[in-house]
Parts: structure tokens; C-alpha cells; sequence
């Protein structure tokens, strides 16, 4: 993973990082890195430590081991601790953690306090317009909904032109159907201004609408790092399957390379891991992997269906007892108890030995 | 509609309730439109001015004081780490369980010419009389020393609980931003917990208007003591009312000024997730420093008065502590204990009316009934001292004239006019202590009751009564607490001859005998350690809940 593909400098490297509280170590032998302007997201369930990450680069949790370099300046080790308010980043927290008794604009303004003041105005002005709260500058932050609170704390962290931003959950505070459509409009900000950003959530939907690259986390230790798409087709380990997306594993036995034998007949297509012939594995299958076809002479039961609106996503039953999940199109109207013709279409096939 | 509504027997008895209570403050009140002939124009001419400044001096100075060891304890004991904190965290309350006249008369003692300070300085330096400069206890600055060391815990306890609900992000927050600690302290700690630390100062200030017993010892003219000398001295109920209503008009705007700032906490607030305390943790002289401070606030304001009232009640046990110091203990413990029981029935009946009758009239009536916690008890005494002289004058003339026989003084000079004054005054203690019980039976609860077919009386057994049951107690506890500790209105208004543990522990300080005063000093504040040590347990009650919260 620290394969650096590029000439460039990371903007931020993080090196092998273990964090800990009290000698338990919580976070064990992070690394990644980001390249400037880069989006990159935490992702991971709760407890997991992808909080503690963020804070550690912010500078609010000590290291047991590793590095964090910011801009090419070492601000983290074991030995040595960089205060937060020397690091020259920004913070958005979950509760956006606005000051209530300051306005939007002096909010805005309050990591500019070194700049004089006609620069000030100016680079609040330009963060009011961005975020197209002009006219609520002198507004108090209980006078806004969710959604402008958050554009300030956004603001007010990108002010002082932060070598990395820093996104704790910023969206968990805010309805569920807002959050993607949220998560996009902070990645057009973002790019707008070129800004580099981390962001943690436990949200997979919010980090595919924001982040370029995703790394996930499971008790303490980076599984993968990739973009949606490799998590999600090409994922890693059993956990990161099951984490992302949803699917389910059938046990099968690899017949040669690139193919495997299981319940639903020899499947082909690219294995995503290493695995010898003659391998029992079990192989992921993921919703769209199984196609619905009236004409296949492959059935299954049908033990449950949900309504998803444009797809109906089916639960199935095959001969041996195992459950499959496929989705049909809506206008398909099949009932529980009915047998539905399918097929079976992967392009990669995740397989897992029984040990991962 | 609404109104028809709130006109059957139960919102009416509140308003009459209502109607009652507030007939003390109504008194006072109305006595700034009676002529009092002389008396006034001699009163304003004369020691007004004086009461107004030295009222105005007292208020300044425990302001202050109280600002600058209620924050700094409040500051040091919720963000800093240093040895003793979890100790101090708790025990910096305990001088509010003594009384301010007590530990004013305690400091006399001990620093009085005749007292063990000057008595060993003289012997260490072979002074004589004169020889040496020692300021003078009984004055001012003394008596803004000894309320500031009594009542810096109501600014400590609401700073306190300003600092521990600030979200830490908006702190870490200023940190991303550049700021250091010690910027992020006055720029965001401070002007985020100002309403509230406002909100404990005007508390710390209507208890500093309402002293007595340490003004008076002390010789310092205010309000208090000029109520008492225009009553007793010249005689004048009217001016004395209208001196009370111009106290009345410092503790309205403490009120306001309160009232004001607690409003504007709500706006304050930031946010119901807290990450998990993370103190500063401090090393070295620093850690020394924070640990005296918060010890040589602890040692002065009730440890070292303390010991001198434990030592000078063993040394006078044998000659004090008698049948009649015992009957003294029966009538004070009874009369408070009776007293916090009626309180309790009465908070009870008020929060059960604002519960069924929800709606501005019932709730309106409950806040007039319930205002005069802030009312100092020498005014109370003087509202209720006149309309129950004039009851019983009235009743007096009445009976005599239609059959020749004198009825006497039927209510004042006796137990119900004591305890009507404290019912004035301490209801709203009881009042909002079984209200915050009640709030936390929501609605859904009484349906979910209902639900399951209970009938009313079977939801107040299985779901109020077990749910309130602390709350109760701690409603009992305190006004208990608080009727015991009260001297001005006791003093005025209790029948001839009844003593309590705080008139007694007064009337001998006054005469000069400091240590025979002590048992009953001792025993009101062994009984004001309880409120502490309940308050001290909703600290830590918190702290445990938000600790569970931070683990899931």
C-alpha cells in the first residue's frame, strides 16, 4: 500500500500507525497516503477506530508507533507530538461543534484572527459565496437548519486554507436521505478549491458519493483501500464483503483456473484472490450476480421478497437449503412459494478459503 | 374554552393557593404607596444612602470573589488533571453547608484580638496592644470575605456545569483553528459558559441580599439590618415594608438578570454528544499550584471554621449540652421537618394541577406562588407580619365589640405565622426538585399505563409513586435543610420565647459568647452537609451516566 506511483510528494502519509489507550492498542499498523486534492474516506463500523485515526492526524491522540506526515513534515511519531493548533489542518465534527455565540461570520472568521482584517472580510466573503450562505453572515448558528449549520462548520474549517481536512461523520447528524445527496455537494466544494480531505463515516453510500479513495476498517486494522467499485466486486477479505453491499457466500470447489463448481452450476469469470485448483472456497455472490431468466432450467423457491421500487430484491432458496438474493425488475410480479428461473452472471469472483 | 376549563375546584384551589403565597411579596409591595409620615423622609435622609452603598459594595465585592474561586475551581476541577481533583470535585460544596453568619462569627473568633491568631502573634513577638497592625474582621471587607468563601459554590456548581456540557469538539475545534489552550479558554470555554456563570453569580448575589445575621454581626448598614432596626427600633411597619420593597427592587433585577441569561444557555449549548473528558494534565509546580488553590479555598471556607466549631464544642459539651439545648434540637427538628412535609404536599398538588391542567393560567399561578425563593426572609417576615397583625386585630376588635371578650393574637407571635413565611419562601425549592421528578414521567408513560388497564390510582402507585420516590425525598431533604439554616424571618416572627438551633446560635454570638454558640453552630452544618452530599451525587450520578453513554 505504500507504493507511491507518483513523483509528487503525498500530502499526507500515515505510516504504520498503532493507537492506543491505556496500553490496549485500538488501531494497529495503519498506513495509507493521500495525494494533494485527493478525497479519501474511513470507512468502517462503529468501534472500529477510524475516529481515532482522524483524531491522530489531527493531533488529539498520541501514537504508540508509526508516523504521520502532513505536507512533508513529520507531525506525529512515537516520540513526538505536534499540538493540533500547529498543524495547520481543519476539522469538521459530527455535531459540526459551531460556536453559539459567535455569528456565521465571526464563526467563519475564527481561524483568520492572524490575517489583517481587510483579509479577513475578504476570504470570509469568498467561504459566505461559496457556500452560498451569503445574507446569513450575521446570523447566530441556532438560527439555521442542519443542513447550513453544516456549510459553516465546512466553511469555517476550509478558512484558513488547511493542508488536509478533516471530516468526522459529518453527515450522521442529518435525515438519511439527505446524507448522499449532502456528500456530493461537499465533494463539488471540495474539488471546487482543490482541498485535500479525509473523511470518516460508517456509511458506505455517503463515502461512494464523496470519496476517491476508500479504505476500510475492521477491529483496528486497514482491510482494504480502493475505490467503490474494487470494494465492492473485488473485495479483499470476508469482512469487507460482507461490510459493503449486500450478498451472500455459497460454498463451491475450484475445477481449474478462473472457474468453479458450485450449486448453481460452473461459473467463470475473474478470480479477485489466489487459490489452487481442487480448493474448496466459498464464493460471493452478490444480488446482481443473479439474473432472473423464465427460460434457464436452473429453478429456486422463492422464501421472501422485499419491494425496492424500480427492482424487487428476492430472497431464494436453492435444492441444498442455501439462500441466494437476486434482484428482478419490479414489473416481474412473482410470489413467495413460486419458483423462479434464474442464471448466474459474475465478471470477478471473490472467493474466500474457509480460514479468511 | 380554556379558561371554563381551568375554573373547576382543582385549578381554583391553585389560584387561591397562588393568591395566598404571594401575599407576603404583595404586602411589601403595596407599601410604597402608604404614607409613613416622618419616618421615611428621616430614613432617607439619614442611613438610606448608607444602606444602598454598602449593599452596593457588599454585591460588587462578592462578585468578584466569587467569579474569580468559583471559575478558576470550576475550570481546574473539570478540565485539568492534578492530585486531590476527584476529591475536590465534590468537596468544594461543602461551604455551602454553612451558613454565612455562622462561619462569620467563627472567623471572629478566631481572629479577634483575644482569638489564637493574634493571642500566639503576640506571644511569638512580645506585642503589646497597639503595637501591630491586624485587619479588622468586623467590617465590610470582612463581611465580603466571608460570603464569597460561603457562596462561591453557586457560581462554582453552574460553571461547572457550563464547562462539562460544552461539546469538547467546539474546544478541539479552536485547536484546529490555531488556538492554544489557554486562547481557547477566553475565547470559547469562557464567553460559552458566561450565561451560565451570570446565572450562578445573580444566585450568590440575592443570598448576599438577603444576609443577615453577618451584616448585623459585623456592624454593616444594609437593607437587612435597617428592615430589623425600623421595626423593632422605631416601630414603623410601613417603613420598614417600604425599605423591604427597596430590596425588593435589587432582587427583581438579579431576577431578570437570571432569568435573562438562563434563556440565553439554552442557545449556548452545543451539543449532546460529548467525546470523553480528555483533562490537561498538569505536571510539576503546576500540579502543586491548582492542588493549593483548590485547598486553601476548601480550608478556609469550611474546614478550618469547622474545626474551631468542633473544638470549641467539645470544650463546652459539658456546660451547653443540656436538657434544654435538647429540647432547642426537638423544636428546630420539628418545626423544619413539618414545615418540608407541608412544602412537599403543596409542590405536589401545584405539579400535579400544571400536569392534568396543562395551559398558561394553572402554570402562571404555579411560577407566582413559587417566586419567593429569591425573596429574602426579613422581607418575608415584614409581608407577613402585617396582614397577620391586622387579621388579628381585626378578629380582636370584632369579638370584643359583639361579645366582650379579647381573642388576643390568634396568628402572629405564634407557629403559623413561622411557618407560613417559610412556605412562602421555600416552596419553590420543593416545587422544582418534584416538578424535574414529574417531567420525567413523560405522557406516554401514564398511556402506556392506561394501555394495559390500569385505572389512575394504579398508575400513580406503579408508575408516579416508585419513579418520584427520590425526588421526594430530596424535596424533603432540602427544604428541611433550608428552614433549619434560617434566621431573619425566624428571628421576627417566632412566638415569644421558641427558640431555634439558628436564633440561639445568633442571640449567643451576638452576646460575645462564641463557643458556647458552637453545638448549635455545629449542628446546623452537620445538617447542610446533606443537600451537598445529594448534590455531589448528581455529579457523579451524571458523570457514570455520560461515561456509559461515551462506551457504547
Amino acid at each position: 500500500m505504500k507504493t507511491d506511483s507518483t513523483m509528487q510528494l503525498p500530502q499526507l502519509l500515515v505510516d504504520n500507525i498503532s493507537i492506543g489507550y491505556a496500553g490496549r492498542p485500538v488501531v494497529e499498523g495503519i498506513s495509507f497516503h493521500l495525494k494533494e486534492g485527493e478525497i479519501a474516506c474511513l470507512l468502517g463500523p462503529s468501534g472500529c477506530g477510524k475516529t481515532s485515526v482522524l483524531r491522530a492526524i489531527a493531533g488529539f491522540e498520541p501514537l504508540m508507533q508509526g508516523n504521520i506526515v502532513l505536507h512533508g513534515k513529520t507531525v506525529s511519531s512515537a516520540e513526538f507530538f505536534l499540538p493540533p493548533e500547529k498543524r495547520h489542518i481543519g476539522m469538521v465534527f459530527q455535531d459540526f461543534a459551531l460556536f453559539p455565540h459567535l455569528t456565521v461570520a465571526k464563526n467563519i472568521g475564527f481561524g483568520l484572527q492572524k490575517l489583517p482584517r481587510k483579509q479577513q472580510q475578504q476570504r470570509v466573503d469568498e467561504l459566505l459565496e461559496l457556500v452560498e450562505l451569503t445574507g446569513a453572515q450575521n446570523q447566530y448558528p441556532h438560527q439555521l437548519s442542519g443542513g447550513q449549520q453544516q456549510r459553516v462548520a465546512l466553511a469555517r474549517a476550509m478558512a484558513p486554507r488547511p493542508d488536509i481536512l478533516l471530516l468526522d461523520e459529518p453527515f450522521s447528524s442529518m435525515d438519511s436521505d439527505l446524507r448522499e445527496q449532502l456528500a456530493r455537494e461537499v465533494r463539488h466544494l471540495l474539488r471546487r478549491d482543490g482541498v485535500t480531505a479525509i473523511m470518516v463515516t460508517h456509511d458506505q453510500h455517503e463515502a461512494f458519493a464523496m470519496a476517491d479513495q476508500i479504505g476500510v476498517l475492521g477491529q483496528g486494522k486497514l482491510l482494504q483501500w480502493g475505490n467503490g467499485y474494487d470494494l465492492y466486486h473485488r473485495p479483499s477479505s470476508r469482512f469487507v464483503a460482507d461490510f459493503i453491499g449486500q450478498g451472500v457466500l455459497i460454498p463451491g470447489e475450484i475445477i481449474a483456473d478462473n472457474k468453479i463448481s458450485t450449486e448453481l452450476g460452473i461459473v467463470s469469470g475473474k478470480m479477485t484472490s489466489d487459490a489452487s485448483t481442487g480448493q474448496q472456497v466459498n464464493l460471493l455472490l452478490r444480488p446482481d450476480d443473479i439474473i432472473h431468466d423464465d427460460n434457464s432450467p436452473l429453478k429456486a423457491e422463492i422464501v421472501g421478497r422485499a419491494f425496492r421500487g424500480a427492482v424487487y430484491l428476492y430472497t431464494l432458496k436453492l435444492q441444498s437449503g442455501q439462500q441466494i438474493l437476486c434482484l428482478v425488475q419490479s414489473h416481474h410480479q412473482h410470489e413467495v412459494g413460486e419458483y423462479l428461473g434464474i442464471r448466474l452472471e459474475a465478471d470477478h469472483l471473490a472467493v474466500f478459503s474457509d480460514a479468511t | 374554552m380554556s379558561f371554563i376549563n381551568q375554573l373547576r375546584p382543582y385549578p381554583a384551589f391553585i389560584f387561591v393557593l397562588a393568591v395566598v403565597l404571594s401575599m407576603p411579596v404583595a404586602v411589601v409591595l403595596a407599601h410604597v404607596f402608604v404614607p409613613s409620615g416622618d419616618i421615611w423622609q428621616h430614613l432617607s435622609s439619614t442611613v438610606l444612602p448608607d444602606y444602598i452603598r454598602n449593599s452596593l459594595l457588599l454585591m460588587l465585592g462578592v462578585a468578584v470573589g466569587t467569579l474569580l474561586i468559583g471559575v478558576t475551581a470550576a475550570w481546574l476541577t473539570t478540565m485539568c488533571q492534578f492530585p486531590g481533583r476527584s476529591v475536590f470535585e465534590w468537596a468544594l460544596l461543602l461551604p455551602m453547608a454553612m451558613p454565612a453568619y455562622i462561619i462569620a462569627y467563627t472567623y471572629t473568633g478566631m481572629l479577634d484580638f483575644a482569638g489564637p491568631l493574634q493571642t500566639s502573634l503576640r506571644e511569638w513577638f512580645g506585642w503589646q496592644y497597639g503595637d501591630y497592625w491586624f485587619p479588622q474582621i468586623r467590617s465590610l471587607n470582612g463581611a465580603v470575605a466571608m460570603l464569597t468563601l460561603v457562596l462561591y459554590p453557586y457560581v462554582y456548581l453552574l460553571s461547572r456545569a457550563a464547562f462539562l456540557n460544552q461539546s469538547i469538539c467546539v474546544l478541539d475545534v479552536s485547536r484546529t483553528l490555531g488556538n492554544g489552550p489557554w486562547k481557547t479558554f477566553w475565547k470559547v470555554a469562557l464567553p460559552l459558559a458566561r450565561p451560565a456563570i451570570i446565572a450562578g453569580l445573580s444566585l450568590a448575589l440575592m443570598e448576599t441580599l438577603a444576609d443577615y445575621g453577618t451584616v448585623q454581626f459585623f456592624g454593616v448598614s444594609t437593607f437587612t439590618t435597617g428592615i430589623f432596626r425600623t421595626w423593632f427600633g422605631m416601630g414603623s411597619a410601613a417603613a420598614a415594608a417600604q425599605l423591604a420593597a427597596g430590596l425588593m427592587v435589587f432582587v427583581f433585577a438579579l431576577i431578570l438578570i437570571e432569568r435573562y441569561s438562563r434563556r440565553k444557555a439554552r442557545y449556548h449549548h452545543t451539543s449532546r454528544r460529548h467525546q470523553d473528558l480528555r483533562r490537561f494534565q498538569l505536571t510539576g509546580s503546576r500540579a502543586f499550584l491548582a492542588f493549593l488553590f483548590c485547598l486553601f479555598i476548601l480550608g478556609l471556607g469550611f474546614l478550618l471554621p469547622a474545626l474551631q466549631l468542633l473544638s470549641w464544642t467539645i470544650h463546652v459539651a459539658d456546660t451547653v449540652i443540656d436538657a434544654d439545648f435538647l429540647r432547642l434540637l426537638v423544636n428546630s427538628l420539628s418545626l423544619a421537618a413539618f414545615a418540608a412535609v407541608l412544602a412537599l404536599i403543596l409542590a405536589l398538588v401545584m405539579a400535579y394541577a400544571q400536569r392534568l391542567y396543562p395551559g398558561k393560567l394553572v402554570s402562571g399561578a404555579v411560577r407566582v406562588a413559587g417566586m419567593g425563593y429569591a425573596v429574602p426572609g426579613a422581607v418575608i417576615a415584614v409581608g407577613v407580619m402585617i396582614p397577620f397583625a391586622w387579621i388579628d386585630n381585626t378578629i380582636d376588635d370584632l369579638a370584643r365589640s359583639q361579645f366582650n371578650y379579647s381573642t388576643g393574637l390568634l396568628l402572629s407571635g405564634t407557629l403559623v405565622a413561622v411557618t407560613f413565611a417559610y412556605l412562602t419562601r421555600f416552596l419553590a425549592v420543593s416545587l422544582q426538585t418534584v416538578d424535574s421528578g414529574l417531567t420525567r414521567i413523560t405522557h406516554s408513560m401514564d398511556e402506556a399505563g392506561r394501555s394495559f388497564g390500569f385505572r389512575p390510582l394504579q398508575i400513580l402507585r406503579q408508575i408516579h409513586i416508585p419513579m418520584l420516590s427520590a425526588s421526594l425525598m430530596t424535596a424533603l431533604l432540602l427544604v428541611f435543610v433550608d428552614v433549619l439554616k434560617e434566621l431573619p424571618a425566624t428571628l421576627i416572627l417566632r412566638p415569644f420565647n421558641f427558640n431555634t438551633l439558628a436564633v440561639k446560635a445568633y442571640e449567643l454570638a451576638s452576646d460575645e459568647r462564641l463557643a458556647e454558640a458552637a453545638p448549635a453552630a455545629l449542628a446546623i452544618v452537620i445538617a447542610g452537609i446533606i443537600p451537598v452530599i445529594l448534590l455531589s451525587k448528581t455529579i457523579t450520578r451524571s458523570r457514570k451516566l455520560k461515561l456509559a453513554i461515551d462506551e457504547n
